[in-house]
């Protein structure tokens, strides 16, 4: 707990240095070098403080009194680097927040240099006593927003908070959704886009993730990095990400639907490789699919839970090799192999790690509606899902905005992602109390037609 | 509570639909892709071609079958098969010139009626029987359909756009008879377009041969394209037609009530020589001169020819019906129409289209 | 001066355009070329467009009963017009009709679809899947269901792009000669394309969640004339595609003109028109279902849900009864009879009742607003 080094090099000496004449507290703390001493007489009070790992010192002079220094050790067991490990991009910074709520403030303060940026600081958790921090701007975070938060942290009864993905879980405004409907970001740059366009961002001790709200289902499809391309390329990126996660919801279904139910859609063209392809699979297209998409997850959670260096290994050797043998099995055909992979890969394509595993969630219902309905069984599912996503509100406000309710005012940074000379406003369903960002760029000289 | 309610009535619904309709399993059918019918006594012998993958790596296998009517023919052939046979991806469909004289409007309104087939299968009559147009498809690949044949002369405009949909467009139309390709087997068993079919309703009348067809196509004016042969000085020169159009517009008033057809043909003449003369100021004015003289001939001929049969395949009638309020089907083809004047007007203009000199 | 629920549960005003124009169109935007065909023939589509314009005049009259309504929606105009027992037996009648309609609905797509993709599946299995999930989007409540029209305006109106294919096909002429035929034929066609602009009588039960609802009649208007024209284009369509005698002959005409697209990787496209109509069907069913459990709230003592849950089993019987052709056509018969009755009968005569009783009992109804 206490930062040995800190006694000895400088608690200690200060101590010998004073020998001679000592007459009460004030003495003492003029001569420390520590800012964060005070005396304290509650014995409850001074429990705490060492247990946080201040030094205690008494004097035979004055009883009933001690004296709490400060000298903690804060990063004893962080870790030294903070880059970022999951959301990794190419271009920008790599910092990332780490386990120690001081650090991640201040990582937050170093991109958000105003006074106004507030710091909130509550206590939950009835064994952890974790300190949770809801931080927006003053001034440009809609107060509702700040209120609902609030009151959604205080109805909080938890006994260990150990990751923020706990809170955002508790304070969801509807527990049975595989959304996540809260963004949680190890990235400094997210969290400080999304204070600085008027949403809250909760910290948690302990915890590398923080999270932020109100968020709607685009946030989880942009990457910081759209912002760092141009335009052009952030916007195509987008929405191939857009397109990803279409493709990967719905490839393995359509594949479904069309070879059980649907056979004429198929080009006769392409009739002649699929035919060759799956001649001999005794299986019927859902049991292939659920197998290869069985063991696509297999991979995917053997993946996570290992090393990382076997964890490369273990997917060539799943990828290639499993694949490989089922298909010369005939067990699988090959055009479901890649379309398998396809979608797998596609769905990895998300920014946010829990959105993406959604979306893989998501696929199940979805091959077993069309392996029941076919066409019809795909469409139902998409109108659920729809129905679904209408129905969930975060931080009530609807998950679907700007689609629905269509705000207009929105649309320069959704699924396109304008020049800077057009996003200048805030996103208008967060209410911020200031509208404006920034000015747009002052008119550059255009090569001149009229010379 | 609610929500497990849901999940509860999902379930259920779920157990309740599964099992249902695995019929269409793809590697588990057979698909026909192309049938063709014949006479067959008092029977109907219907003839198809499918895929098969499992012996032959997809190239084409037939079956045969007989029946009265078009479902009876499938039922038979699903006699001799250990899977399911399914249709629904027919592209072509052959009539034999016997049963197409006969009329053929049962199979007509059976496929009709059946939506399983798409827009763009296409209807053909063959001079020799149909089982010899399919059976030269044994061993054949995909590729090599009949479909394919027709299709690719359709795009580059040698054969006039036709499908199942324009068939029976012309069908059920009161002034306007329906008309489809011809095939037949040349010597090398090869399968090839040797005409166009023209039928009054459901029965076949007349069959043009390869130079009338592009005539037809011609006067039909929905896509003009071809090759026009005509002689210039003794000589025989080939116009490619790039482009064109045809009008056609009635004439009610005349007596007799005329039609005319206004042609106007944009092409070159690359055969012999063609664009050298085409060159000179002084000659290109007579060549498109006699052009235009020939082929309005031969459209005249043309349409004499399908007047005199009493077959109206050009829609001269839809043409009528249109302009006149009180225009009867029955009463224009008894009446007018037999002894209709045309008057085709044709306007030629020819491009530079050869790089020698 | 005009009733409104509570703001939270209301929607923005601009949405009953895509709500009036979603809940017109439904199942008979499938086959009614070829049923309006027999009248006025190669001019029905003028009749098309002058029933689509009257509706005009029925959003005005169901603007003008319903700022008179207490409560802001039929149910209690009835009560409040008739009386406790007559203002309820005659939203039970108004109950039957919405029952009728989303039988007819769910009916004739069903029969779609054991035509055109798989004949095997039983009528029950079409409409208990359609049942489930109407429930679960009329579970969510009037403003999911609005999103849902919303959506399901932009989404298939994408389809509207590939009509062009079908169109190189078309015949001009198919239209000439223009105006030959007489007033019976035009009523006889204009009393058959009835059925594509019911559904806008829902106004009459979610009226008081639309925000600033007496204000929002353009919308109303807006969202009429999108219908009518979006039938315009299907009319002229398959007119100009299908000739007289192929458009009587044939059963479903959109879907038909479907058939002749295809493209290199999708042989098939009348596929995606199918499935795609059950974007088509699903607002106004999903509407109804809402309406009509309101109905039962406010009339019987049964809770919001549960009388949801009657709702959808009714229709599942019903649906499931009517399963060989002769009972669609009766379904589709009646309903189109009450739908033009309900139009152009019942909201002039309720116009009428609440014009009198304004006049006669002035004080009561200075009291309501």
């Amino acid at each position: 707990m206490t930062d040995s080094r800190e006694v000895h090099d400088n608690l200690l000496p200060a101590l010998r240095r004073m020998q001679d004449k000592i007459d009460g507290w004030a003495d003492v703390i003029a001569h420390l070098p520590f800012d964060d001493a005070k005396t304290e007489r509650e014995t409850d009070r001074i429990v705490q403080k060492l247990q946080q790992g201040y030094a205690m010192i008494q004097l035979a002079a004055g009883a009933g009194q001690a004296l709490l220094v400060n000298v903690r050790d804060e990063n004893m067991g962080h870790r030294a680097n903070n880059d970022t490990e999951n959301e990794f991009s190419v271009i920008g910074p790599k910092t990332g927040f780490v386990e120690n709520l001081t650090i991640n403030m201040h990582l937050l303060r170093q991109q958000i240099a105003v006074p106004q940026l507030i710091f909130e600081e509550t206590t939950i958790g009835s064994l952890s006593r974790t300190a949770v921090v809801i931080a927006y701007i003053e001034g440009i975070t809609n107060p509702q927003i700040v209120e609902t938060m609030r009151k959604r942290l205080k109805g909080i009864d938890l006994d260990v908070v150990y990751d923020s993905a706990l809170l955002e879980q508790v304070i969801a405004d509807n527990s049975n959704t595989p959304f996540p409907l809260f963004l949680t970001t190890e990235r400094v740059d997210r969290i400080a886009y999304a204070v600085s366009s008027g949403q809250v961002a909760v910290i948690s001790g302990g915890s590398p993730y923080v999270l932020s709200g109100p968020s709607t289902f685009m946030d989880f499809f942009v990457s910081p990095e759209d912002y760092y391309l141009n335009w052009i390329s952030g916007t195509f990126f987008r929405i191939i990400r857009m397109l990803s996660v279409l493709f990967s919801l719905f490839a393995s279904p359509i594949y479904i639907a069309v070879l059980t139910y649907h056979f004429e859609v198929i080009p006769t063209r392409l009739l002649h490789p699929i035919m060759l392809s799956g001649l001999h699979v005794p299986f019927s297209p859902v049991m292939e699919v659920l197998f290869l998409e069985t063991t696509i997850e297999l991979l995917r959670e053997a993946g996570a839970r290992l090393p990382a260096k076997i964890g490369q290994t273990l997917g060539i050797v799943g990828g290639i090799v499993i694949g490989e043998a089922s298909v010369q099995a005939a067990l699988t055909s090959n055009i479901l192999l890649i379309i398998v992979a396809l979608s797998a890969l596609a769905s990895f394509t998300t920014p946010i790690f829990k959105m993406a595993n959604t979306i893989r969630v998501l696929r199940f219902p979805l091959i077993l509606l069309s392996a029941l309905l076919g066409g019809l069984g795909i469409v139902v599912g998409f109108i659920m899902l729809l129905t679904h996503l209408l129905r969930l509100k975060s931080l009530d406000t609807p998950y679907l905005v700007p689609f629905y309710p269509f705000r207009s005012g929105n649309f320069a940074d959704s699924l396109v992602r304008s020049s800077y000379q057009y996003t200048t406003n805030r996103a208008l369903f967060l209410n911020p109390q200031r509208k404006k960002r920034y000015k747009p760029d002052t008119v550059k000289e255009d090569i001149d037609h009229e010379d | 509570m609610r929500t497990k309610l849901l999940l509860g009535m999902l379930t259920l619904s779920a157990m309740l639909l599964a099992g249902c309709g695995n019929a269409n399993i793809v590697n588990r059918i057979r698909i026909l892709v192309a049938v063709g019918f014949d006479r067959d006594g008092e029977l109907c012998k219907g003839t198809v071609a499918y895929p098969n993958y499992i012996h032959r790596k997809g190239s084409l296998a037939i079956m045969k079958g007989t029946g009265n009517d078009p479902k009876l023919i499938l039922q038979h052939l699903s006699l001799q098969t250990p899977r399911k046979i399914r249709y629904n991806k027919i592209n072509t469909i052959v009539f034999s010139r016997e049963i197409a004289a006969g009329g053929i409007t049962r199979l007509i309104d059976t496929v009709a009626r059946d939506p399983s087939l798409g827009g763009n299968v296409l209807l053909a009559v063959s001079s020799c029987s149909a089982e010899k147009v399919i059976n030269s498809l044994d061993r054949q690949e995909l590729e090599n359909s009949p479909y394919n044949v027709v299709q690719q002369n359709i795009r580059d405009g040698n054969v006039p756009l036709s499908n199942l949909y324009l068939f029976l467009h012309d069908y059920y139309s009161e002034g306007k008879d329906p008309s489809m390709p011809s095939l037949r087997l040349d010597a090398e068993r090869q399968i090839e377009v040797d005409g166009y079919a023209l039928f009054k309703k459901e029965r076949l009348r007349l069959v043009l041969d390869t130079p009338e067809m592009t005539l037809f196509e011609i006067l039909l004016g929905k896509k003009v394209k071809g090759e026009v042969p005509f002689t210039y000085k003794g000589e025989l020169f080939v116009m490619s037609i790039h482009h064109g159009s045809t009008r056609l517009s009635a004439n009610m008033r005349a007596v007799p009530a005329a039609a005319r057809f206004e042609v106007r043909l944009n092409g070159g003449i690359r055969s012999f020589q063609g664009n050298r003369i085409a060159k000179n100021l002084f000659e290109v004015d007579d060549l498109a001169a006699s052009i235009e003289h020939q082929l309005m001939e031969k459209l005249v001929a043309l349409l004499k020819k399908i007047q005199a049969n009493g077959i109206d395949s050009v829609g001269v009638g839809e043409e009528f019906r249109s302009v006149d309020r009180h225009w009867n089907a029955a009463e224009f083809y008894r009446n007018v129409y037999p002894a209709m004047k045309f008057d085709v007007r044709v306007k030629a203009t020819l491009k530079n289209s050869g790089a020698g000199e | 001066m005009s009733y409104q629920a509570s703001l939270s549960k209301t929607v923005s005003p601009y949405l009953l355009w895509f709500l009036i124009h979603k809940s017109q169109t439904g199942i008979a935007v499938l086959d009614f070329q070829c049923k309006i065909a027999h009248g006025a023939e190669q001019d029905s589509w003028v009749s098309v467009l002058l029933v689509g314009m009257s509706m005009h005049l029925v959003v005005l009259l169901m603007f003008y009963v319903l700022k008179h309504a207490k409560k802001g929606d039929l149910i209690s105009l009835h009560v409040q017009l008739f009386g406790k027992w007559l203002g309820t037996l005659l939203n039970g009648v108004f109950w039957l009709y919405l029952l009728l309609f989303v039988c007819n609905q769910l009916v004739t797509y069903s029969q779609v679809i054991q035509t055109l993709v798989s004949p095997d599946i039983p009528t029950w299995r079409v409409g208990l899947v359609f049942l489930l999930l109407f429930v679960y989007i009329a579970d969510g409540g009037f403003r999911v269901i609005t999103g849902l029209s919303f959506w399901f305006v932009l989404i298939p109106s994408l389809l509207i792009i590939t009509l062009f294919i079908p169109l190189q096909y078309a015949d001009w002429r198919n239209f000439l000669p223009v105006f030959n035929h007489a007033l019976p034929d035009y009523a006889y066609s204009a009393e058959r394309s009835v059925p594509l602009y019911m559904g806008a009588e829902l106004l009459l039960l979610y009226y008081p969640f639309i925000r600033d609802n007496a204000k929002a009649i353009k919308w109303a208007h807006i969202g009429v004339m999108h219908s009518y024209l979006l039938y315009g284009i299907f009319t002229i369509s398959a007119f100009a595609y299908y000739n007289l005698g192929q458009l009587k002959h044939s059963v479903w005409p959109t879907l038909g003109m479907s058939k002749i697209i295809h493209f290199t990787f999708l042989e098939r496209f009348d596929y995606f028109y199918i499935f795609n109509w059950i974007f088509i069907i699903t607002p106004p069913c999903c509407l109804v279902l809402w309406g009509s459990a309101r109905i039962l709230r406010f009339s019987t003592p049964l809770s919001g849900r549960v009388s949801l849950w009657v709702t959808a089993a009714i229709v599942f019987v019903v649906v499931t009864w009517s399963e060989d052709i002769l009972a669609v056509g009766l379904l589709e018969t009646i309903s189109r009879y009450a739908g033009s009755i309900l139009l152009y009968g019942y909201i002039p005569f309720l116009a009428l009742c609440v014009l009198v009783s304004n006049w006669i009992r002035k004080p009561l109804v200075s009291n309501a607003g």
